[in-house]
């Protein structure tokens, strides 16, 4: 009897239970009544003993193709650069809570137009098209969505963190920045934008840029031109002016947050003020300072090293 | 940027390690929502093998899941304000990754190729070469052979055994990413793992036999 233990099974316990226990089995996970009479059927059948050396193979197949899967690598370079290109190509009015609003204002806008013609000061001509430009609020609002400048813009990458440059002029000078602190070898250009930017996506991508720890450079005309809301060719006429510190304008133009610099920001800023106009004369202003909406004891972002 | 706290981060993760305490991720992300980007950049080297492995695992291309990590990192970066501490936060993450992968893996589905076999996916052991060729040669093909053989099971099989084999995730972990009951969690990952045998001794033919004998 000892010899043929499993003549003493249940008729029960067949194949079946058994394949249907398996990985149970295997793991371990059945009680020991359960696991003795398994343990029983898979002396006595060969078919399951096969079964049970298959799954176990599989197993540790799935096991160790796990350990010898190779890493990627650092894949953060590649991730700063997405993360730029999403912000590009979601503007500000795709957010819901900006552009549902800015919708509607809008329609407002030219239904009020269209009701009280006089209000764009030609008079009773009710049957001419009220367009946005004859009403004087929404001619400003035109004023603010004057392009920029369509030049081209390109995100130069040293390790970290990540330069918006304006002109080729800029990129030498981010390079020779770079270069000057030992970041050679991983530079990247990326051709970000060559549509045109109008003032509040400019504001908005400027945040979000800050945001990720980014540097900017702007022009002095631009600084200008985003501090007092004038398009680039009216400031460009009044370039006899003279220009306020680039670095209030900049405060300006994000009135809801307190501007925090410390001395080591301020230092990089005025060091790359002057490394940039060393190259070009219309350089004005590096935005690359941390912004803080509320705490104010926490630690400044990390900025690149001073030359 | 914080390259020391990356220095720890660039390892494949291997059976049965585990990653780090949830307080610790917690601690991250706050830091992150309040502004320091660099609390994030140790998140994205911490996890980066892990989803990386994930995606990699459910689409079977190298190429497509470094891409694809770079996307769920953009995601995550973008939802993180959203995270409500409801969840651990890499269970939060792979869940990102697996629903991602899934959708991929679905997207390319009609016109993907497996290139699994043109690519070196798999890190040789320098030690092994030397002494073992051939049994290095064969963990190779087994391995290779493994991947294959996950991107010939269905989606829902896939997920359930690259969490429990690539990531080593317990079931009820399992469960939380899958958003599924631990029971259910259970009977998805005995059928893949039947599926993924099945496939197997479909793959080998008779020899499965001959090497799972061997192999016990």
């Amino acid at each position: 009897m000892s010899s043929k233990p499993y003549a003493k099974l249940p008729s029960s316990y067949e194949c079946g239970k058994f394949q249907s226990r398996l990985f149970e089995f295997l793991d371990g996970e059945l009680n020991p009544v359960e696991e003795a009479k398994a343990q029983q059927h898979l002396a006595a059948c060969a078919e399951c003993r096969q079964e049970a050396a298959l799954a176990r193979r599989c197993d540790s197949a799935l096991a160790s193709a796990s350990n010898s899967i190779a890493s990627p690598g650092d894949l953060r370079a590649g991730f700063y650069l997405k993360l730029a290109e999403t912000k590009r190509r979601n503007p500000v009015w795709q957010n819901w809570k900006v552009g549902i609003p800015a919708v509607l204002a809008t329609g407002l806008l030219l239904l009020v137009a269209s009701k009280f013609p006089v209000m764009s000061g030609r008079g009773n001509a009710p049957h001419t098209p009220a367009i946005a430009s004859d009403i004087p609020h929404a001619t400003s609002a035109k004023e603010s969505h004057l392009n920029l400048s369509p030049i081209d813009d390109f995100i130069f990458q040293s390790e970290s963190p990540l330069f918006i440059v304006k002109s080729d002029t800029d990129l030498k000078a981010v390079k020779e920045h770079s270069s000057s602190n030992s970041r050679r070898g991983s530079h990247r250009r990326l051709q970000v934008a060559k549509n045109e930017l109008n003032i509040r996506s400019f504001r908005k991508s400027i945040h979000d840029l800050r945001a990720s720890n980014l540097a900017v450079l702007l022009s002095k005309n631009e600084v200008k031109s985003i501090a007092t809301n004038e398009s680039l060719s009216e400031v460009a006429r009044a370039t006899d002016a003279p220009l306020r510190a680039p670095r209030l304008s900049l405060a300006s133009f994000t009135p809801r947050a307190e501007l925090h610099v410390s001395d080591d920001e301020r230092d990089f800023m005025s060091a790359s003020l002057q490394d940039t106009t060393q190259v070009s004369k219309n350089q004005g202003a590096i935005l690359g300072i941390d912004e803080r909406n509320e705490a104010s004891d926490v630690q400044p972002a990390e900025l690149p090293a001073l030359p | 940027m914080n390259q020391e706290a990356c220095a720890t981060g660039w390892t494949t993760p291997r059976n049965g390690e585990r990653t780090v305490t949830t307080d610790d991720d917690n601690a991250l992300v706050a830091r992150f929502l309040r502004g320091e980007n660099s609390a994030f950049d140790t998140l994205f080297c911490r996890y980066q093998d892990y989803v990386y492995n994930i995606l990699y695992g459910i689409i079977g291309s190298q190429e497509e899941a470094r891409d694809l990590t770079q996307d769920v990192f953009v995601q995550v970066y973008r939802s993180l304000p959203k995270f409500r501490y409801g969840s651990r936060f890499a269970t939060w993450l792979y869940r990102i990754a697996v629903n991602r992968g899934v959708d991929a893996a679905r997207s390319s589905k009609r016109w993907r190729f497996l290139p699994i076999f043109d690519e070196p996916a798999f890190a040789q052991t320098p030690a092994d070469s030397e002494t073992e060729p051939e049994s290095v040669f064969e963990r190779r093909l087994e391995t290779e052979t493994v991947q294959k053989i996950l991107q010939l099971c269905s989606l829902n099989h896939r997920e359930a055994l690259v969490l429990r084999y690539y990531q080593n995730l317990s079931l009820e972990e399992i469960a939380e990413t899958l958003n599924c009951t631990a029971a259910a969690a259970k009977v998805r990952l005995f059928r893949a793992r039947k599926a993924f045998k099945d496939q197997y001794v479909a793959q080998f033919g008779s020899d499965a036999l001959c090497v799972a004998k061997e192999g016990k």
